[in-house]
C-alpha cells in the first residue's frame, strides 16, 4: 500500500510523518497536533511558554505542567551523564547570548527526541507497527518497511556536501537515529562548560533505543570531541557512534559497524 | 576560514575503543564492478572532485527490473552562497542516486577538504551514492534549509 506521509514546519524546522500501516489519517492530525502543544509549551522564541516563565523566575518548576517536569528531569539526567557537557541551563550563566533564541533555560535538545517518542505511542496506540518520524533530521523507526529484511535504511547527511550522505545504516527494532553538528546552523555547539564554541568534530551520529537520549549524546559528544567525545560515547550501553572531524577523518564506536550496509 | 587540526589524526591511533573505518575488499570490488560512477571513483585527492554538473547517475543505476526508474527535481532554492538544487534518481521509491543540479559552494573551502581528505570519508560517500536510503538523519536544518535537504527530496519523491 502507499504509506500515508505528511511533512509540517514546527518547531523552526521541518517534521515528516511517514506510516506504512493502514491507520486513520486523524493519527496524523494527532501527532501534528501535539507536536504544536509541546511547541506551546516549550518553545524559546516566545515569551510566554512554560519553559521561558521557569526561566525568568515567574514559574517554579514544582508548579509546572507534569510535561515540562518530566523534560527537566530528563535533561538533568543528560547532564548528569554527560559530566555537563550537555547542559539545559548554560543561558542561565552565559556571557552573552550563544545563539538566537537565546533562553536561561533551553531543553530543545531534548524535547524533540521526547516529542517525537510519544508521537510514536499515538501512532502504536492507533494500530501502527511500521512508520517514522523524522524531525528535523532526528529519526524514530518503528517496524520494518515492506520488503526489507534489515530495517530502515537511514542515510547520514555529509556535513559540508548537501547531496550526499556520509554512510548509511540499517536500523532495526524500533531503534533512533541523531546527528549533531556544526554545519548545519554555523557554529552553534558550545561547550556548556566554557562557553566556547565546540572544534574538531563536524558532526555526530548516534544510534539506539531513545530518541532524546540519542540526540543529547551526540551533542555532549561533539563538545567533547573526536577523543574524548567518542571515547565516552562507546561506554554508553545500547548506544552506538559515528563522529566526523572537520579533517574527514571518520570515527566509529566499536558496534557500530553492525549497523552499517554493504 | 577552517583551520587545519593535524594534531588530531595523531591522537586517533592510540583509541582503544574505536575504531577507524577502512574500506572492505567488498567495497572495492564494487568500485571496481562500476557500481558507481567512475569519475567519482577515481576522483584524486590532490583535486576538487567533479560536482554540479546536472548528468543523472546513469551509470550508477541498478540493473534489477520490477519498478521504474524516474528522476525527482528538488526546487532551487536561494542561500547566502546562491542557488542549490537536487536531483534524486529512484527506483521504484528507493533513492538511487542524487546529483547536485546546482550547487553553489565556498570554493576554498571545498579545495581545503579534498586536499586533506584521508581515504575514508571520501570512499564512504562514493560508496553511499549507490545505496538505497528511506530516511535521512542530520544535524537540525532549519525550515528554511529543509528544502535543500535530502529529506526534502525524499518527501518530495513519496508526496
Amino acid at each position: 500500500m502507499r504509506p500515508l506521509r505528511r511533512t509540517e514546519e514546527q518547531w523552526g524546522t521541518v517534521i515528516t510523518v511517514d506510516v506504512h500501516d493502514p491507520v486513520d489519517e486523524e493519527v496524523i492530525d494527532a501527532c501534528f497536533a501535539w507536536f504544536r502543544h509541546v511547541d506551546d509549551v516549550f518553545s524559546t522564541w516566545r515569551p510566554d511558554t512554560e519553559i521561558m516563565q521557569i526561566g525568568r523566575g515567574d514559574l517554579s518548576v514544582g508548579d509546572a505542567s507534569p510535561l515540562v517536569r518530566e523534560v527537566l528531569a530528563l535533561s538533568e539526567q543528560m547532564r548528569l551523564e554527560t559530566n555537563g557537557a550537555f547542559d539545559i541551563s548554560f543561558g542561565a550563566h552565559a556571557p552573552i547570548a550563544p545563539r538566537p533564541g537565546w533562553a536561561p533555560i533551553d531543553p530543545s535538545g531534548v524535547v524533540k527526541g521526547w516529542a517525537v517518542a510519544r508521537a510514536a505511542k499515538l501512532l502504536r496506540g492507533a494500530g501502527a507497527s511500521c512508520f517514522f518520524v523524522n524531525a528535523g533530521g532526528d529519526v524514530l523507526t518503528s517496524g520494518c518497511p515492506a520488503g526489507s529484511g534489515a530495517g530502515w535504511r537511514v542515510g547520514i547527511q555529509h556535513p559540508w556536501e548537501r547531496d550526499r550522505v556520509a554512510a548509511v545504516v540499517a536500523v532495526a527494532a524500533g531503534g533512533a537515529v541523531a546527528t549533531s553538528g556544526r554545519y548545519e546552523r554555523g557554529d552553534h555547539v558550545v561547550d556548556p562548560r566554557s562557553g566556547l564554541p565546540a572544534v574538531d568534530l563536524a558532526s555526530v551520529t548516534v544510534i539506539g533505543p531513545d530518541l532524546a537520549v540519542a540526540d543529547a549524546y551526540a551533542t555532549a559528544a561533539v563538545v567533547l570531541g573526536p577523543r574524548e567525545g567518542m571515547q565516552w560515547l562507546a561506554t554508553r550501553a545500547g548506544y552506538e557512534g559515528m563522529g566526523i572531524t572537520d579533517d574527514r577523518e571518520v570515527l566509529l564506536t566499536a558496534g557500530f559497524d553492525r549497523h552499517r550496509l554493504s | 576560514m577552517r583551520r587545519a587540526v593535524p594534531a588530531v589524526v595523531i591522537t586517533m591511533i592510540g583509541l582503544g575503543a574505536l575504531a577507524t573505518f577502512k574500506s572492505s575488499p567488498s567495497i572495492a570490488t564494487k568500485h571496481a564492478a562500476g557500481a558507481i560512477s567512475p569519475g567519482r571513483a577515481t576522483t584524486p585527492a590532490t583535486g576538487p572532485p567533479p560536482r554540479g554538473t546536472g548528468v543523472p547517475a546513469t551509470g550508477a543505476g541498478p540493473t534489477t527490473t520490477g519498478g521504474a526508474t524516474r528522476t525527482v527535481d528538488g526546487d532551487a532554492v536561494d542561500n547566502q552562497y546562491g542557488t542549490v538544487q537536487v536531483r534524486v534518481t529512484l527506483l521504484g521509491n528507493r533513492i538511487t542516486g542524487v546529483t547536485a543540479l546546482q550547487m553553489p559552494f565556498d570554493r576554498e573551502r571545498s579545495a581545503y577538504i579534498s586536499q586533506q581528505a584521508g581515504p575514508y570519508l571520501q570512499q564512504e560517500t562514493l560508496q553511499a551514492q549507490s545505496a538505497q536510503i528511506d530516511i535521512v538523519s542530520g544535524a537540525t536544518y532549519t525550515s528554511d534549509s529543509y528544502a535543500q535537504s535530502l529529506q526534502s527530496a525524499l518527501d518530495k519523491a513519496h508526496a
